[in-house]
C-alpha cells in the first residue's frame, strides 16, 4: 500500500475524531450536572449509601457529538444503592424515581419511565439514570463490582438484570494497555501531572478514535431510516475492542478492526447470535438480534458500508477533493470541514516557525525533514 | 534566508545559477533559459493523495519571478473567488499566483527560486485544495489595500511585476 496515502488518511481520520469529541465546556456542564443529581439522590436515605458513576461512552472516552444540533448528547449514569441488595426490582426503580420527582427542577425534567432508566432532559444532553444495587450484598472495587438492575416488562412487572460497568471499563483499558499507557504518559508530561491522575477519558488511543469514527458513520447512515435497528454502541465498542491489537497507527487500527469485528459474533447450537459481555457472559448484547432479523441485516449492511467508505474507497480515489466528498458523506460536512481546516492550520503554523517542508515535487508538504525535503521559508500570500 | 541582515549584501544569482539550483533541488523538472528568460515547468502534488498539477515559472533578471498554475479546469463563477492570485484565465485554465509580498523583501535576487518560489507555489496549491474543500483560505497572507486594487496596474508597474 502507498505509505503516503495511509499517513494522509490516518492524520485526517485522527482530526475528524478530534472534532467529534465532546467540548470541554459541555464535559464540565455534564459533570457538574451529574454530581448535583448524585448529591440529591445521595441525601434520600442515608442508610442506602448512594453512589453515582458514569458508564458507557462517557466513561470510556468514546463520546461523540450528535449529528444534528437539535439532538443531544447521551450521558449514562449508574445510581447504585450500595446497601440496597435486599430490595426488590420495583422498589429499586421507585426509590430513585420518587426521589427525583420530589425535586422541584428534576421533577419537571423527568421523562416518562424508561424500561431500565429514569431520564432527565437537560438543554443540550439527556441523562439516563440507571437504578441498581450490588448483585452480591456488597460493592467493593475492584473485585465485587457486579450490579443488579431492573427491567420493566410489557406487563408492567419488573425483572432483575445484571451488569458490570466497572469491570467492562477495566477490560476496555486492558485491551489497549500498551498504547493507553503511552498516551497517558504523554498527556502527563504535556500537562505536568502525575500519570496516575490521568483518567482514560482524557486521552485518545487509536481504538477510542476508531470507535468514535465507526459510531459517527453509524449515526449518519441510519439518520434517516432504520434508526431503531441501527447497530447499538455497546456492540460496536465490544466488537471493535475485541478486534483491536494495539496498532499505533489509526488507519492500521481501523483496517484490522473492521476486518475482524464480525469474527467476534458467535452463533450457538440453537442458531442464536451472541455478543456476550466480556466481563459477564450471562449478558448478551445481541439479545435483540434473536427474533429481529432486521437488526442483523442492518449490522451486516453497515459493516459492508464501513469497509467501502472508510477502508477501501479512500485508497483508490483520485485527488484530495474527491476524497473530501466521501469524508463529508461519511462523517458530515461540518465535522469534515473543521478537520481539514485544523490540519491546514497546523501546517500554516509550522511554516510560520520555519518547520514546514516540501518533499520533492510530488511527495507533498510535510512536517518531517528526513532526507532532501526542502524547507518552506516564511512568506506572505498576497493579492486579491 | 529571509531574515538576513540588510547590510550583508549577497551577490545576486545569475540565471544559470538559478537553473543549477533547480536542477539540484528538483531534478525531475524541466528548466531552460532562452533570450534572457528562465522558464521552468514542473508536475507537482501538494499532498501524497493529490492529483498532479502543472506549474510554470518565468524569471527575467531585474524583474520579479512569476508563477502560474496551468491546465486547470476552471469555471467563471468559482474562479472569481480564488484567493491570493493576480490574474485568472478561465478559458486557458491558468492562475497567476501571489506568493510573496514585494514590499517585505520576502524574495530577493540572491534567493534561489528552487528554495522560495517553487516550494511556495506547491504550498499555495495545498491551501487552494483546502479552499476548494472547506471554502476557507487557511494559508494566511495579506490583501492589497483598496487603493492598491484601484491602481492595480500602477501597482504592478511600480513593483515591476
Amino acid at each position: 500500500m502507498n505509505n503516503g496515502r495511509k499517513e494522509y488518511l490516518s492524520e485526517l481520520y485522527s482530526h475528524i475524531a478530534d472534532e467529534l469529541n465532546i467540548s470541554e465546556t459541555m464535559m464540565k456542564k455534564a459533570i457538574s450536572s451529574y454530581s448535583a443529581v448524585g448529591n440529591w439522590l445521595g441525601e434520600c436515605e442515608p442508610g442506602l449509601d448512594v453512589k453515582i458513576m458514569p458508564q458507557g461512552s462517557f466513561n470510556l472516552g468514546t463520546v461523540i457529538k450528535p449529528v444534528s444540533d437539535k439532538d443531544d448528547y447521551d450521558i449514562d449514569l449508574v445510581c447504585l444503592l450500595k446497601n440496597g441488595s435486599y430490595l426488590m426490582a420495583a422498589e429499586i426503580k421507585n426509590i430513585v424515581g420518587d426521589r427525583l420527582k420530589q425535586h422541584e427542577t428534576y421533577g419537571e425534567m423527568l421523562a416518562d419511565e424508561g424500561k431500565r432508566c429514569w431520564t432527565l432532559q437537560y438543554d443540550e444532553f439527556h441523562m439516563d439514570v440507571l437504578p441498581a444495587v450490588p448483585r452480591n450484598k456488597v460493592f467493593i472495587e475492584p473485585t465485587e463490582t457486579e450490579i443488579r438492575l431492573t427491567h420493566k416488562m410489557e406487563d408492567n412487572n419488573y425483572e432483575d438484570k445484571y451488569s458490570n460497568p466497572y469491570q467492562y471499563r477495566i477490560w476496555f483499558e486492558n485491551s489497549m494497555r500498551t498504547v493507553l499507557d503511552t498516551e497517558k504518559r504523554a498527556f502527563a508530561i504535556r500537562n505536568k501531572v502525575e500519570i496516575s491522575e490521568v483518567s482514560t477519558n482524557k486521552v485518545k488511543t487509536p481504538l477510542q478514535k476508531a470507535i468514535q469514527l465507526l459510531k459517527r458513520h453509524r449515526d449518519i447512515m441510519f439518520e434517516k431510516h432504520d434508526s431503531d435497528d441501527a447497530p447499538i454502541s455497546i456492540i460496536i465498542t465490544t466488537l471493535a475492542t475485541k478486534a483491536y491489537s494495539n496498532e499505533t497507527d489509526l488507519y492500521d487500527a481501523l483496517c484490522n478492526i473492521v476486518k475482524k469485528m464480525p469474527q467476534h459474533i458467535v452463533t450457538d447450537d440453537e442458531g442464536k447470535y451472541h455478543i456476550d459481555n466480556p466481563v459477564m457472559t450471562d449478558e448478551n448484547f445481541a439479545d435483540k438480534w434473536n427474533g429481529n432479523p432486521k437488526k442483523v441485516e442492518c449490522f451486516n449492511k453497515w459493516m459492508q458500508s464501513v469497509t467501502d467508505d472508510i477502508i477501501n474507497n479512500p485508497l483508490t480515489m483520485f485527488g484530495t477533493v474527491e476524497i473530501s466528498k466521501l469524508m463529508k458523506k461519511n462523517f458530515g460536512e461540518n465535522i469534515s470541514n473543521k478537520a481539514y481546516n485544523a490540519v491546514a492550520d497546523k501546517n500554516r503554523v509550522a511554516r510560520e516557525s520555519n518547520s514546514l517542508y516540501v518533499d520533492g515535487l510530488k511527495g507533498g508538504i510535510t512536517l518531517n525533514q528526513e532526507k532532501n525535503e526542502q524547507n518552506i521559508p516564511e512568506h506572505t500570500f498576497y493579492g486579491k | 534566508m529571509v531574515n538576513k541582515k540588510k547590510y550583508f549584501i549577497e551577490p545576486k544569482l545569475q540565471l544559470i545559477d538559478q537553473k543549477n539550483f533547480i536542477m539540484v533541488d528538483f531534478p525531475d523538472s524541466e528548466v531552460c533559459i532562452s533570450e534572457g528568460v528562465l522558464y521552468w515547468y514542473g508536475k507537482v502534488k501538494p499532498t501524497s493523495v493529490s492529483k498532479e498539477y502543472y506549474l510554470k515559472l518565468e524569471y527575467r533578471m531585474g524583474k520579479y519571478p512569476k508563477a502560474w498554475l496551468i491546465k486547470e479546469v476552471l469555471d467563471e463563477k468559482s474562479a472569481y473567488y480564488i484567493p491570493h492570485h493576480y490574474e485568472v484565465d478561465v478559458k486557458e485554465g491558468t492562475i497567476e499566483l501571489c506568493l510573496f509580498k514585494p514590499k517585505m523583501k520576502e524574495w530577493m535576487k540572491h534567493y534561489p527560486l528552487s528554495r522560495t518560489i517553487i516550494p511556495w507555489a506547491i504550498e499555495w496549491i495545498y491551501f487552494y485544495e483546502i479552499w476548494q474543500i472547506t471554502g476557507e483560505w487557511k494559508g494566511g497572507g495579506d490583501h492589497p489595500t483598496p487603493k492598491d486594487c484601484k491602481n492595480s496596474t500602477k501597482y504592478r508597474e511600480k513593483f515591476d511585476l
